[in-house]
Order: structure tokens, then sequence, then C-alpha cells
């Protein structure tokens, strides 16, 4: 699959350093697919989130503390933004420590439903997420990405095509 | 040759929209809470308590807690004054900014009474400093050693 990790320009501050992916050649992100899929029924949640996400970059940084962290296999990073007591949006996201997260997709989590894995759209978010993360780990120990010097850039190839393997 | 390009700068019509239409009372309420559950987390960790042993002291889950610490809770002010008993701090000061330790003053002397060559055992060498005066205590004989520091820090 083809992808390219992009910083998030309102979102990044000096704090943390926020990116998404653009998959293949799509115009939009993952997280602005998350913004736009979600605006109309929840839009208070969302407008919550876009925000909590610009303080976590400006004022905060990526705190353990904001982040239900787990949600993806052991060791990939995987979390997910916490929402309030009666918000029903996951969003997911790969945090590597309170500098630098990449913000993924999500959806509403139905009541009904204890895991990701019980919901079609939050499975497939999910597991996009485990995906990236595992495949950004596996070219970060070949040298194609790397941090910055300051831990809180990601530098290299950060578009990915799958021709160049 | 290694790339070392930073990532391309997206700006989204989407994020700037949902920012535009946040007033800044939402700004302030959003930052408030998130602002008082680092200050939460830090005071935690300040005190070296678990997660469990905070919510024991304020009578209230492990789970509770971790919603505190997330950033979207609205504390009522009677929470706050429970938590601000917990750490014997006014409901006041959970709010302020913790002050950053600044020492003005250090004192150190070292003296050197004895300069005889210093015979090789296991004993020698061993030093301890006693941490209620400062005094830096040492087997080698011919040295003594004191600190003193002032510093604003709170207790």
């Amino acid at each position: 699959m083809n992808y390219e990790i992009v910083e998030l320009d309102e979102l990044s501050g000096s704090k943390s350093t926020i990116y998404s992916v653009i998959i293949e050649d799509e115009e939009y992100t993952l997280f602005d697919s998350f913004v736009e899929e979600n605006s109309v029924d929840h839009p208070d949640e969302v407008k919550l989130i876009v925000n909590k996400l610009y303080q976590i970059g400006h004022n905060f940084g990526a705190r353990e503390q904001f982040f239900k962290l787990a949600e993806g296999k052991p060791g990939d990073g995987v979390c997910a933004l916490y929402d309030e007591e009666d918000n029903k949006l996951r969003q997911y996201c790969i945090r590597y420590g309170s500098a630098l997260i990449i913000l993924g997709g999500g959806g509403p989590k139905p009541p009904q439903i204890r895991a990701w894995q019980q919901d079609d759209k939050l499975k497939k978010e999910a597991e996009l997420m485990i995906w990236i993360s595992r495949d950004i780990m596996k070219r970060m120990q070949d040298g194609e990405i790397y941090w910055s010097k300051d831990g809180t850039r990601l530098l290299g190839n950060l578009k990915i095509s799958d021709n160049e393997e | 040759m290694k790339n070392s390009k930073p990532a391309r700068k997206h700006s989204s019509a989407f994020v700037n929209q949902l920012l535009a239409e946040t007033s800044d009372v939402e700004k302030a309420q959003i930052n408030n809470r998130m602002t008082l559950a680092t200050r939460l987390d830090d005071l935690i960790a300040a005190k070296r308590w678990s997660k469990s042993e905070f919510a024991a002291k304020v009578g209230k889950s492990p789970s509770e807690i971790t919603k505190w610490l997330s950033g979207t809770q609205n504390f009522t002010i009677d929470t706050l004054t429970e938590i601000s008993l917990a750490f014997n701090l006014s409901v006041g000061e959970l709010f302020a900014a913790p002050r950053p330790k600044i020492i003005n003053h250090i004192h150190l002397l070292v003296k050197a009474i004895k300069s005889e060559p210093i015979p090789f055992n296991e004993s020698v060498g061993k030093k301890t400093i006693d941490s209620t005066s400062g005094t830096f205590n040492s087997n080698y004989p011919a040295q003594n050693f004191s600190l003193s520091t002032f510093s604003n820090a709170q207790s």
C-alpha cells in the first residue's frame, strides 16, 4: 500500500508534532476523513477532539494520561484519544512518547460492544493503524525512516511507495 | 544518500473550520480541564503514589482516577476540595503552576587538614552524606566537607 506521512499544520506545536497519513493518492488524511465522516452526527464530539489535539500539540504534549493505551497489538503504540464519559467516538492514533503522534481514523463505538473487533468500521480503522505502525517500525529498522536529533520529528522517506521495495 | 527531509505540511480545511468555530470560552474550558489533569498527574508522581494509592486516599476507584487524569473531567468544587486535602493543598493551589526549584546560594567548603598518603584498605573511601546536616562523612581522616543550600523549593 502506498501512503504518505504528513504533518498537520494547525495541530502541531512546540509540545508535540502531530502527523496523519494520506493513503494512496487521496486528497484527505485519515484524520480529515474522520472529521468529515463524523461532523454531521457528532459535531460537538469532533470539535472537542480537534481542540484537545490542538492543546496537546501546543500546550501539553501527548502525555500518556490523555490516551487509552494498548488499543492495538503489544508494542505497536496504537491507542485512542480519551473521550468524555457520554461520548461515543473513538479516534485512533500511534503515540511515540509525548512528543509525537500519528492520527488515524475512527468512528462511533456502539454501546453494546466492548472492543473494536466487534465493529466493522472500528476494526478496519484500528487494523489500518496497526498495519501502518508495523510498516513504520520496519522502515525505521531499515533506516528508511528515522528520528530527528531532538526526537520530535520523523525524517527520511515519508512518502512510501510499494514499488520501492 | 539518506533522505533527511521532514514531512510535508498539510493544512486541513476541516480542522481550520472547527478551530474557528470554537469560542474562547470553550477553548478555556478545554485548556483548564487538561491543565488540572496534568497538575494532578504531576502531584501524584511527586508523592510517588500509584493511581490505586491516590484512589484509596480520595475514596474513588482507580478507573475514576484514570478518567480524572484524561483531561475530560468537569470537576465539582466538592471533588476539588477532596483532592486538595489529599495533597495537603488549598483548592487554589491545585490551579497554581508549580514553582520551579531555583537554588540561589550554595556554600561549599572542603578542608584538607592532613595531607599524608592514605593507606589502602577496604574501609577507606566509603563516604556518606548526612542528609539532615548536609555533612559529608568520609573515612578519609583529613577531609571535612560541608554543603548548604538555600532555595525557594516548596516542601
